[in-house]
């Protein structure tokens, strides 16, 4: 596995766990391509709540101009891998 | 309603005297529902001025503040030129601007009305929400802070000087 992938499954992994905390979702739910607000039920209000805790998890400046065009579970999990 | 931020110790709260007008009452004659958040909006602006960062100092900076929840528990009713207080209590501030209400009757001192709002910053004119609160927000709540303890402080060796 490259380092790329590992750090994608693993920061996928954080994300999912956040979503399941945060927001009483079930795992089956939570695949690559759902997309945040259509298919998940997660707000722009709960988008805060989920980015604190994973700059908290990720140690990462996750600015919110990075995610304004992040609609899928995939799409954020790329733009945190990537920064 | 989960306080995160809330510090042990000293709060930062305003209280303010206020009474029922006529114009706030509904057809059971007590205070509309829809009215409070009318209240929290009053106690919620001066808290800022005591914090020091106000609705228009926040647009200087280059945010709005919308609020973007909001918590009200109805225990007993408002009437008609009841004299009744309002207090706000900064809750949270480092992600989302969190304030609980508290509303007491004067004369019996039973409590009211509970209240909490969220807020949080959204960058203007790109209208993008924040996930933390703008350096100039934190300053002004840690100045505040300082004030509060400084004062706190002064009281007490004033105390401390008269006995």
């Amino acid at each position: 596995m490259s380092s790329y992938e590992q750090s994608y499954q693993q920061t996928l992994q954080q994300l999912k766990e956040k979503l399941i905390e945060l927001f009483e979702l079930e795992e089956a739910e939570l695949v690559a391509d759902a997309r945040l607000y259509q298919d998940l039920d997660i707000d722009s209000i709960d988008t805060v709540d989920l980015m604190v805790e994973l700059k908290k998890h990720t140690g990462k400046d996750l600015s919110p101009k990075l995610f304004k065009d992040a609609r899928t579970i995939d799409d954020v999990v790329k733009i945190i891998v990537e920064i | 309603m989960k306080p995160n931020s809330k510090k042990a110790g000293p709060t930062l709260s305003v209280t303010l005297p206020m009474e029922v007008g006529f114009y706030d009452v509904d057809s059971y004659r007590i205070v509309w529902h829809g009215n409070y958040p009318k209240y929290f909006e009053i106690a919620r602006c001066k808290l800022l001025s005591k914090i020091g960062f106000t609705y228009a100092d926040m647009e200087e900076t280059g945010y709005f503040y919308p609020v973007v929840d909001l918590h009200t528990k109805y225990i007993r009713p408002l009437r008609f030129e009841q004299q009744f207080e309002i207090t706000a209590e900064l809750k949270e501030w480092e992600h989302k601007l969190v304030i609980d209400y508290l509303i007491v009757d004067v004369a019996t001192r039973d409590v009211v009305t509970k209240g909490q709002t969220t807020q949080f910053a959204v960058k203007m004119p790109e209208e993008i929400t924040q996930f933390d609160a703008p350096k100039q927000l934190l300053d002004s709540v840690d100045a505040a802070f300082k004030a509060l303890a400084d004062a706190t402080s002064e009281e007490k060796s004033e105390e401390q000087g008269d006995a």
